[in-house]
């Protein structure tokens, strides 16, 4: 037997053995399944295209002192927000570009559980908001409605 | 799931086909599923980025530029999730380099133990015990191997190496796992030389 076929039989061994581990618990994939009923059909869509955790590399995201910043951008609006940690409690500090007042609401929810509207509150002729966030850790998103009527919904993150 | 299927799954399921998501979700559960075990990731957390991975799917259905290659962009994307939540987690041992796959490591992560995989034979035993023996990257890196087949693209795309080294880096952690069956004594049954 040469090298590379005694490889594959041993991985073949080993797949045996590992096979029971390497099936995701069903709960999950149930869970997955379920979360297609969160598909956003009547609002854009704010991707995440920062996180400070991640991508302002190593070294700066584990320097526990700075803050958590996130941004979610959509053709329309770039929404900023930064995870206030205070003694009295979780809050989101946020800031529109470019600057609009609009209306804003904190959703909060678990896959397969409906979500609820945990804050609510208004962006100033500067752009800038203040939510108050859970104590719990949980999925977020915020959504918001444009002057114009248009909705923008954040991609869900677990804050 | 053959690679047209895959593509034509994913865009019915951008569509609103939801029988189409949910094959989807059966085909590549186990490659999500073990790129966050591959992160020494506890039970709650594999189970949060496996979570994600769909939700970041969900929101990027109708803009998936290659969607034969979902395999591969679910497998980064699990990477980045669990990277994300290492680093949220008090943030020590991040394994984004290759000289991990040469340190030994003890961690608590979801991996059953054999007690609980109820390996009755002996053989299966030795083989588990040495296989948890390995360094982190190799027993991620065969787990991977074990649920995808060649030519690797989404092992490649989950542990963040060149496709090119993934075969090389299989022989040597297989190589790893042979030599250590032979320290604890167990005869190597299927031919495979200990040199």
């Amino acid at each position: 037997m040469d090298g590379s076929a005694a490889d594959d039989a041993l991985l073949a061994e080993l797949a045996e053995v590992l096979r029971p581990q390497l099936v995701p618990p069903p709960e999950l994939v149930e869970a997955a399944k379920q979360s297609y009923t969160w598909r956003t059909v009547d609002a854009e869509l704010a991707r995440l295209t920062h996180d400070s955790l991640i991508d302002d590399g190593p070294v700066l995201a584990r320097s526990s002192g700075q803050p958590r910043i996130l941004t979610f951008e959509v053709s329309a609006v770039v929404i900023e927000v930064e995870v206030d940690t205070t003694p009295s409690g979780r809050r989101l500090l946020g800031q529109l570009v470019p600057a609009v007042e609009m209306e804003l609401e904190v959703h909060v929810g678990e896959v397969g559980q409906d979500e609820t509207v945990t804050a609510t509150g208004r962006s100033d002729a500067l752009g800038r908001f203040v939510l108050p966030l859970p104590k719990q850790r949980g999925l977020v998103r915020l959504r918001c409605t444009l002057p114009d009527g248009a909705a923008v919904e954040t991609a869900r993150i677990r804050l | 799931m053959e690679q047209s299927s895959v593509a034509d799954a994913v865009r019915r399921a951008a569509d609103g086909d939801r029988a189409a998501w949910d094959a989807l979700v059966a085909n590549f559960s186990g490659l999500v599923w073990s790129v966050a075990l591959g992160h020494r990731l506890g039970p709650a957390d594999s189970a949060e980025v496996v979570q994600t991975t769909w939700l970041r799917l969900l929101e990027n259905l109708d803009r998936i530029r290659e969607p034969e290659r979902i395999g591969g962009w679910l497998a980064t994307t699990a990477r980045h999730e669990s990277l994300r939540l290492l680093r949220m987690r008090s943030r020590e041992h991040l394994t984004d380099d290759e000289a991990s796959f040469d340190a030994t490591t003890t961690a608590t992560s979801a991996a059953a133990s054999p007690e609980e995989l109820l390996l009755d034979r002996d053989r299966d035993r030795s083989l588990w015990i040495a296989f948890s023996q390995l360094p982190e990257r190799c027993r991620a890196l065969l787990r991977l191997v074990i649920i995808v087949a060649p030519p690797y693209t989404e092992v490649a795309a989950a542990l963040d190496m060149p496709i090119g080294s993934i075969g090389p880096t299989r022989a040597r952690c297989l190589d790893r796992l042979r030599r250590l069956l032979a320290t604890a004594g167990v005869t190597d049954a299927i031919g495979g030389s200990v040199t």
